[in-house]
């Protein structure tokens, strides 16, 4: 992906140096000589980085009104030979970094590599964080909306069935009669009614389940946290799921040496069910699903690879939002990858998916293996943690 | 032909048997109750939206199985149970909740020496079973403490006789 980099300032001669010091294929270039224009260009443009060679009165407004935009772009001054105090004092201010002229090109494509890189990783925290603050507010709602399904549901359920009962009744009753024509149409109305009971439940069972999802979701229940073998659970999980997978999925292990992790082993196996299935679905020929597991220094890597059809590079940025699904209507809720997602944060831990169309898909997992302190509990405030 | 879960009346076979009294603050679920105890069970069933109108009642007229939802608005199925239980330790009760999270199970068996714990969406064939096994549960207890009081009465009857040959030795 190429970085957009707007350079600023009056003096044509900077802008010409900087324009042949940053000639790469990687760097996309602007030019805007008047700081005001700039600062219109960069909702239009978009830049990750601004090399901002404006006289030094008007950086730190200038910073300030870029600091307000919502692409807030990484800042490196252009500075003239002796302002170095000035420069120091505009870094305070929200620069990232200042270039002392005369102008280094070896120097300057570093410097301005390392701003590059740095307006990446700023981007990829403040996505985390939207991701969790959605997660959180949305966890919320789901409760509730959970907790007024509960009830009524519970109610339609039992209904359900009481009404089958009755029906069985009557049917036992009405066969004890001697054969005539309302005996039939008691027995056919009877029919109508067994069947539409039968219907009845198993949509419940629908919904109920749908309902236990989001109650999962909410709240993530809180069985024990210990110190277990994540091979065991992983095993345990494939065995569970194995039996769903069509003949043409086989399944490779690359397991490595572990030792045992302190988490939700109930929520981790979640985790990997979760992914596991949509291996599964993923591989339409025939296909492998590869799971490899390493310790990499304080953290565990979980890494879960499937030969299957991949996904679509827009849709990859949205998988672990809730309610995203490409399964079309009445397949999946779309709530099983925003699970996984909640999981991982609960543990402390990463998880991201690379996908290449027509390839596959590997998601990884990355585990704290101190997380012992951390996240209890999943920081959803509850509205009632009961329901009536 | 019984139906699976079915609670026979005779089965419980005592003439002092009372009932079932169900508390829950929304009237559509004691409904369905009581029509699930009304077409799979010989039970009578008493139900409240209530908490202390139930606990009138059970003072009153005895229970043998209570059934409480956890939330309800005035007084929570804990408390209510609590008081059931000191007002007669052997009514049989069981908590029906929204949220099953261990924690608050755990803590609702030991405070309230709960029979069982039901999660909503309940089963009914389970829910059956659980009625079944409370009123069982609770017609042994009965059963128990009859023995008990007749071994204590023939022991005093023993005794009072030994007292007897006592003194006609004397």
């Amino acid at each position: 992906m190429n970085s957009r980099i707007l350079i600023v300032g009056q003096p044509t001669e900077i802008r010409e140096t900087l324009r042949n010091a940053l000639q790469a294929p990687e760097w996309e270039l602007r030019e805007e000589p008047d700081a005001q224009a700039a600062l219109d260009l960069v909702h239009e443009y978009s830049p990750q980085v601004i090399l901002a060679a404006v006289d030094m009165l008007d950086v730190t407004s200038f910073l300030e009104q870029l600091r307000s935009t919502r692409e807030a772009p990484v800042v490196v001054l252009i500075t003239p030979p002796g302002s170095r105090e000035r420069a120091i004092q505009e870094l305070r201010a929200g620069a990232h970094d200042y270039i002392l002229m005369p102008l280094a090109p070896e120097e300057l494509r570093y410097r301005v590599s390392c701003a590059v890189e740095r307006k990446r990783t700023l981007d990829a925290i403040l996505l985390q964080l939207t991701q969790a603050e959605k997660m959180a507010s949305l966890g919320r709602l789901v409760a509730g909306v959970a907790h007024e399904l509960n009830t009524p549901i519970a109610a339609i359920y039992s209904n359900s069935d009481v009404l089958s009962r009755s029906v069985r009744r009557l049917m036992g009753l009405v066969s004890d009669l001697p054969p005539s024509a309302e005996k039939r149409e008691i027995q056919a109305v009877l029919e109508v009614l067994s069947n539409t009971s039968e219907v009845d439940c198993i949509a419940c069972e629908r919904v109920i389940d749908v309902v236990r999802n989001l109650k999962t979701f909410a709240r993530l229940d809180e069985a024990e946290r210990k110190a277990v073998d994540i091979h065991e659970g992983l095993d345990s999980t494939l065995r569970l799921v194995e039996c769903q997978f069509k003949s043409n999925v086989h399944v490779s292990k690359d397991y490595g040496e572990l030792p045992p992790i302190e988490c939700y082993p109930n929520q981790l196996n979640e985790v990997f069910m979760n992914l596991l299935v949509n291996a599964s679905e993923a591989i339409e020929g025939q296909g492998i699903i590869k799971i490899r597991t390493r310790r990499e220094g304080d953290s565990v890597v979980i890494t879960i690879a499937d030969t299957g059809k991949g996904i679509l590079a827009a849709d990859l940025a949205k998988i672990f939002d809730p309610g995203f699904t490409t399964k079309g209507p009445g397949v999946g809720t779309g709530l099983g990858l925003s699970i996984v997602y909640k999981i991982i944060q609960a543990h402390g831990g990463t998880i991201e998916a690379d996908s290449t169309m027509g390839k596959g898909t590997t998601f990884t997992i990355t585990l704290p293996l101190a997380a012992s302190q951390r996240a209890t509990s999943v920081p959803v405030p509850e509205p009632q943690p009961h329901g009536g | 032909m019984p139906e699976t879960g079915t609670v026979e009346r005779s089965t419980l076979g005592s003439q002092e048997y009372r009932g079932l009294v169900v508390v829950d603050d929304e009237e559509i679920v004691l409904t369905s109750l009581r029509s699930l105890i009304a077409i799979a069970t010989d039970c009578r069933i008493d139900c409240y939206t209530e908490p202390k109108q139930a606990l009138e009642s059970i003072r009153r007229n005895g229970a043998d199985l209570v059934i409480a939802d956890y939330s309800m608005p005035e007084m929570d199925g804990m408390e209510f149970l609590s008081c059931v239980r000191d007002f007669d330790p052997e009514i049989t009760r069981v908590l029906l909740t929204g949220y099953a999270d261990k924690d608050s199970a755990i803590k609702a068996i030991n405070q309230v020496a709960l029979f069982h714990y039901v999660e909503k969406p309940w089963d009914n064939d389970q829910l059956l079973l659980i009625i079944r096994n409370g009123l069982e549960r609770r017609l042994l207890l009965k059963q128990v403490r009859e023995k008990i009081s007749r071994l204590d009465d023939a022991h005093a009857e023993v005794k009072e006789m030994q007292m007897k040959l006592l003194k006609a030795f004397l």
